[in-house]
């Protein structure tokens, strides 16, 4: 069994493969081209990077994906290409929140790209053609969908069998509504993934970590990306900033991702304006896809924390959003468009992306913003300290980052018990203590591939005593202790259950062998019992109606022009043979 | 192999009172734990002495775990005094949209019971037994499989029928048992219709309370629901509509909505307040628990938000003028408002009552659909010329989804609950007759064992069933060996069987023949025409990797993509004698293929052949 690891920085992707089964884990956008794009190619649209999971393997060969969150989503969308021209057979696994938010998510983006290039297609700074920045266009939206017609959602705690070879289940994560971790059985292994990992409250349902332990490798995942900022901490911040701006006459944007934490701050920074008795300072979100974000997040109430749970169950909706917009105090819009120039004038705070603020709304502002010191972002998302915006004075960094820390992931592998422990070597810039881990961690470099060594496993088929009383088994000539026998018919699995049925009608256009040797006599005789009449023995050829049988010592010819006579004479060739 | 035994504390050849007790081996399990509407004494409730023996012990030891399908009272009525009065500590399982609404039923349905007895009934559960109770509650997802313990497993599959209703399998070993609960086949206004996969259970329990209808079509149904309605406040009626708060209600809801919007209708239409409000906002909470196309719009437009239906004030609305239409729970004309409102319209001929559900024995909606016209309500006689309708908008399968589920699922065996004894007879023969299945339909109380046959166990490495299932994803047909060690079963690759055990290949050649019309082409001319009908088939055909080789003038060859098989058709001209003892030249196409390669191959091209026959060059 071999692990590559596909991913070029810390966001994960790794490739597991065996000779009969291909699994792809995750597969993540990175930004950063996007600000590299701004700062050294003016005049080139914007570009994404996605991994590059098909110098690896050929797309078309993976068997199934399995995500375990929007983020880790966004990358596959642009592998559907090749994937229809071949008519992929493979199935993307994700829970139903995760497909939802990626829905969401990946519309923003592209949208977001798609206004940025024509700007400055349309602009007159560009009278010689646009650069070429490293990285991806957006995806059309064609194949976004096509993408996504592939995915069949699943829910926590529910195995999938892949084809007898594996299975994998997925398990909360406590990152963001719907994510998971997966444990992943190959062969005699155990694999628990884990990423985007989460013991801390959040909005999301508690995360299951008994479900991960004991397995054989562990692969780690997603740690928090600013180890030196406390999440709590990070919120205070934020809140004495929000205060301290809109006090003095400014507004604030926040440049978030359309859900995951920001629904949580949507929330806590309303309260706390309302707290400080400054109530009246309207709130925006504003994106293309705020309602549908918003909407989203109040109907998976089974994926909630249990306080949200319980707040669902009055009914109420789990987030006071709704309340907040009900009250004026919160408004949506799709865009800065709908006549909205007003609001810019009086103190507000914004919510809207993009956080690398290289697109979208926190473009648009920042822009506008420049010049004016009272104004200031809060960059709540992770991931973009090194944005130069970051060093501006108007622009104050406190990534509220709910991931685990050195310490969290080191205190869950003494827990977890993994026999091995597998991690990207990305992760040990943030995080260089891991290598002091109880368990070792075998360090993989992007594109290092490992075997590890796995036995092949044995399945159990079911079979009616009836079913397998139709297989006749004789003894073998070097073996008589052993008995072997032709066995034709249908192999079913349901629930990773194999069952067999002899149903020996469908079969006949499957590569059949058989062995052994038969008499003339013997066939002869098998074919009259089998109802065959007007039998004649010459030599070595049975004569029969419309046809005959040629008998070798190791080969057999039948001769009939009726595809079924053929069929019921072979039938009777099967029960003569011997070892 | 543990065997099964089933037995019907409730809803055997009987609807009410749900509960039906399940073993396999020693795991016991109670599917529903519901209440009797019929009934005000004791046989509301199933009979839980018949687990204890009638010693003064707890449900505990007996149980290992509890399940309800769906918020129904009939499923889950008698919860509260199973787990606080009888006693029973164990986990209860449920999905989460039953979990919060079950409750609220479970306290209306306190008030009621405790109001109507004034205050005799003395020993009922009370409100802080509700809340015990649902603290033993477990959330159940979707799919999502539970392990009880090292033995007992539960799964849930989507039902239809009201929100949140799941059926549920259970699996000890190799055994399992389906129990449906209530649930519905066709997708309607506002739920999907009932799933699970081909689990092959060995027992299908399934409830069976339109077992011998198969009701006309959804549609004509809901237009002749509409055209009565319609026609009664044409006339000045009022028309009384009793539903459950919950589930055929918003159906209904939706429904006339649409019509009152599309015929332009201000005829007043009310829902009586309380749960309905409620109830609203528990669609919207649960909308993955609605069906595709609700989900699908319900960011831009929430079907639940109606924009006719008001609340019914009784002060106001009762005794108003003119006509209405009025949503009124409870739906059985047992208690409350819609008993209340019946009282007062009941005795104007022009007004209309629509019962769209079933009734059970002993309410009073049930003695009005049986033709009963005079009432004593509150000691006073009333003679009722209210308009009786029954329309069956109740959700549950048919005759026909009900052997839908048959098909869909696979069981051994299947066994009737939830009807009426004479109708799941009739069923069970049919299922009986139809597909061989055995069928069950027992009385309360009465045990069912089922013996399970041992399975024969085979062993397969798990390459070759991916070998053999490609990417079929859960059936494939196949030819392997199965060898037997003296220990165990194994299924092997035929070469590796061979090789194992020393044992030669037998080959088999299949042959057939095509005979040409009389002509003078010689095997030549025909095989060189004959090439070139084939290069045009194959294409895109089973034999689009097969490479033709050789170049023998009168016959071709095509190599399997590996080489190691090879197909031919040679073409020969026999010389012959006829009757009369003339020459005679026969012209024929020999068709000769190995077993070892796809059977359909060789009989493509004998069927090539006998096609390329009709166009022979003379
Ligand atoms: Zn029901």
């Amino acid at each position: 069994m071999e692990l590559t690891n596909i991913s070029s920085n810390t966001s994960p992707c790794w490739l597991l493969r065996t000779e009969s089964i291909v699994i792809l884990a995750d597969c993540c956008l990175d930004f950063s081209s996007l600000i590299y794009s701004r700062h050294h190619h003016k005049t080139c649209p914007p570009r994404v990077l996605v991994p590059n999971v098909h110098q690896y393997v050929d797309l078309y060969e993976i068997d199934v994906i399995i995500v375990s969150n929007y983020h880790t989503f966004a990358g596959l969308p642009w592998m559907s290409k090749s994937w229809k021209e071949k008519d992929w057979g493979g199935v993307i696994y994700c829970t139903l929140p995760t497909l939802e938010f990626t829905k969401i998510y990946v519309q923003e983006i592209g949208l977001y790209m798609e206004e940025v290039e024509n700007e400055l297609r349309n602009s007159e700074l560009t009278d010689k053609p646009l650069g070429n920045m490293p990285g991806e266009k957006m995806v059309e939206q064609e194949q976004v969908d096509a993408c996504f017609s592939y995915v069949k959602t699943i829910n926590y705690g529910e195995p999938i069998d892949l084809f007898g070879i594996a299975s994998v289940i997925a398990h909360s994560s406590g990152f963001c509504i719907g994510s998971c971790n997966w444990m992943i059985e190959i062969y005699d292994k155990k694999i628990a993934y884990i990423c985007d990992h989460t013991s801390l409250k959040t909005h999301a349902s508690r995360v299951d970590t008994k479900a991960l332990k004991d397995s054989d490798i562990l692969i780690l995942n997603g740690l928090k990306s600013c180890p030196g900022f406390s999440p709590d901490r990070s919120v205070n911040d934020a809140c004495a900033t929000l205060d301290e701006t809109v006090k003095r006459g400014g507004s604030v944007m926040f440049p978030v991702y359309p859900t995951g934490v920001m629904l949580d701050l949507l929330e806590i920074f309303i309260d706390y304006l309302a707290q400080m008795g400054r109530g009246h300072i309207p709130f925006y979100f504003i994106s293309p896809i705020a309602k549908a974000a918003l909407a989203h997040a109040q109907i998976y109430p089974e994926a909630l924390s249990e306080a949200k749970k319980e707040k669902a169950s009055l009914p109420q909706f789990p987030f006071d959003h709704d309340l907040a917009i009900e009250k004026g105090k919160l408004k949506i819009y799709e865009d800065t468009n709908e006549g909205l120039s007003a609001i810019f004038r009086g103190p507000a705070v914004f919510f809207g992306g993009h956080p690398s603020m290289e697109l979208g709304l926190a473009r648009k502002l920042g822009k506008d913003w420049a010049n004016n010191p009272k104004n200031k972002f809060i960059v709540t998302e992770c991931g973009f300290q090194n944005n130069t915006f970051a060093g501006r004075l108007n622009v104050k960094h406190a990534p509220v980052d709910t991931r685990m820390t050195t310490t969290g992931a080191k205190l869950m592998v003494q827990e977890l018990k993994p026999k091995e422990l597998v991690i990207c070597q990305a992760i040990l810039h943030t995080h260089p203590k891991l290598r002091e881990s109880v368990i070792p961690p075998r360090i993989f470099h992007p594109g290092k591939t490992h075997d590890f060594s796995s036995f092949k496993t044995y399945r159990d088929v079911k079979m009616d005593v009836s079913a397998a009383s139709k297989v006749t088994l004789q003894p073998t000539p070097g073996r008589p202790d052993v008995c072997v026998g032709p066995i034709s018919g249908t192999l079913n699995i349901s629930n990773g259950q194999f069952r067999f049925t002899t149903d020996y009608e469908g079969t006949s256009n499957i590569e059949q062998k058989l062995w052994g040797a038969m008499t003339v006599e013997g066939l002869a005789k098998q074919l009259r019992l089998d109802g065959f009449k007007n039998i004649k023995v010459k030599g070595r050829k049975i004569m029969l109606d419309g046809g005959f049988v040629q008998l070798g010592t190791q080969s057999t010819h039948i001769h009939h022009d009726s595809n079924s006579v053929r069929r019921k004479i072979l039938l009777s060739c099967r029960k003569t043979l011997t070892p | 192999m543990p065997d099964i035994r089933i037995v019907p504390l409730g809803a055997g050849q009987d609807v009410g009172r749900s509960c039906i007790l399940v073993s396999i081996g020693n795991k016991n399990v109670m599917f529903d734990c519901g209440m009797h509407m019929g009934y005000q004494d004791a046989r509301r409730f199933p009979d839980f002495n018949y687990i204890t023996g009638g010693d003064q012990t707890t449900l505990t030891p007996h149980i290992d775990a509890v399940i309800i399908s769906h918020f129904h009272l009939d499923h889950c009525g008698a919860l509260p005094y199973m787990s606080e009065q009888v006693g029973y500590e164990g986990p209860i399982y449920m999905t989460m949209p039953t979990k919060v609404i079950c409750p609220i039923l479970l306290e209306d349905f306190r008030k009621v019971v405790t109001k109507r007895s004034a205050g005799a009934e003395t020993n009922f559960f009370t409100s802080e037994m509700i809340k015990n109770c649902m603290r033993k509650v477990e959330i159940v997802g979707l799919h999502q499989v539970i392990n009880v313990d090292d033995e007992l497993s539960i799964k849930a599959y989507y039902a239809g029928h009201v929100l949140g209703a799941a059926m549920f399998k259970i699996t000890v070993g190799d055994e399992s048992v389906l129990y449906t609960g209530d649930f519905n086949m066709t997708p309607d206004r506002h739920l999907g219709a009932a799933w699970a996969d081909r689990c092959k259970p060995t027992v299908l329990i399934s409830e069976s309370t339109y077992a011998t209808t198969i009701r006309d079509s959804k549609r004509s149904r809901e237009r002749d629901f509409l055209k009565k309605i319609h026609r009664c406040v044409e006339n000045g009626g009022k028309v009384l509509i009793p539903v459950f708060a919950l589930g055929r209600a918003q159906e209904l809801c939706i429904l006339l909505e649409q019509y009152w919007d599309r015929m332009k209708l201000n005829v007043p239409v009310y829902f009586t307040a309380g749960l309905a409000e409620k109830a609203t906002n528990y669609y919207k909470l649960f909308v993955n628990w609605t069906n595709e196309k609700i989900k699908s719009s319900f960011v831009e437009r929430n079907l639940f938000d109606f924009k006719y239906i008001k609340a019914f004030q009784k002060e106001i609305h009762m005794n108003q003028s003119g006509p209405q239409v009025c949503f009124a729970t409870p739906g059985m004309l047992h208690a409350g408002m819609s008993l209340e409102i019946f009282q007062n319209w009941c005795t104007d001929e022009k007004n209309c009552i629509i019962m769209p559900g079933y009734c059970v024995a002993g309410t009073v909606g049930h003695r009005l659909l049986h033709g009963e016209r005079h009432f004593k309500f509150n000691g006073v006689n009333v003679t009722s010329r209210i308009k009786v309708e029954y329309m069956s908008f109740s959700a549950h399968a048919d005759a026909k989804g009900i052997m839908q589920i048959i098909k869909m699922t696979e069981p051994k065996n299947v066994m009737f609950v939830h009807g009426e004894a004479a109708k799941m007879e009739f069923l069970a023969k049919k299922v009986q007759k139809d597909m061989g299945l055995p069928c069950f339909t027992p009385a309360n109380g009465e045990t069912v064992n089922i013996s399970c046959p041992p399975q024969i166990k085979v062993k397969i490495e798990s390459d070759l069933a991916r070998k053999i299932m490609k990417r079929s994803l859960n059936r494939a047909a196949f030819h392997a060996a199965l060898v037997n060690d003296g220990n165990e079963l194994e299924l092997l690759h035929p070469d590796v069987a061979m090789k194992k055990l020393k044992v030669k290949q037998h080959h088999f050649q299949m042959n057939t023949s095509v005979n040409l019309p009389e002509g003078n082409s010689t095997p030549e001319q025909i095989i060189v025409s004959l090439r070139l009908l084939i290069k045009t088939y194959i294409d895109g055909s089973l034999m689009e990797k097969w490479v033709p080789v050789g170049n023998m003038m009168n016959s071709i060859e095509l190599a399997s993509p590996d080489m190691s098989q090879t197909i031919s058709i040679v073409a020969e001209k026999l010389k012959t004698f006829d009757t009369f003892g003339n020459h005679k030249s026969e012209r024929v196409l020999k068709v000769t293929w190995p077993l070892s390669v796809d059977d359909e191959i060789g009989i493509l091209l004998s069927r090539l052949s006998k096609e390329f026959a009709l166009v022979v060059p003379r």
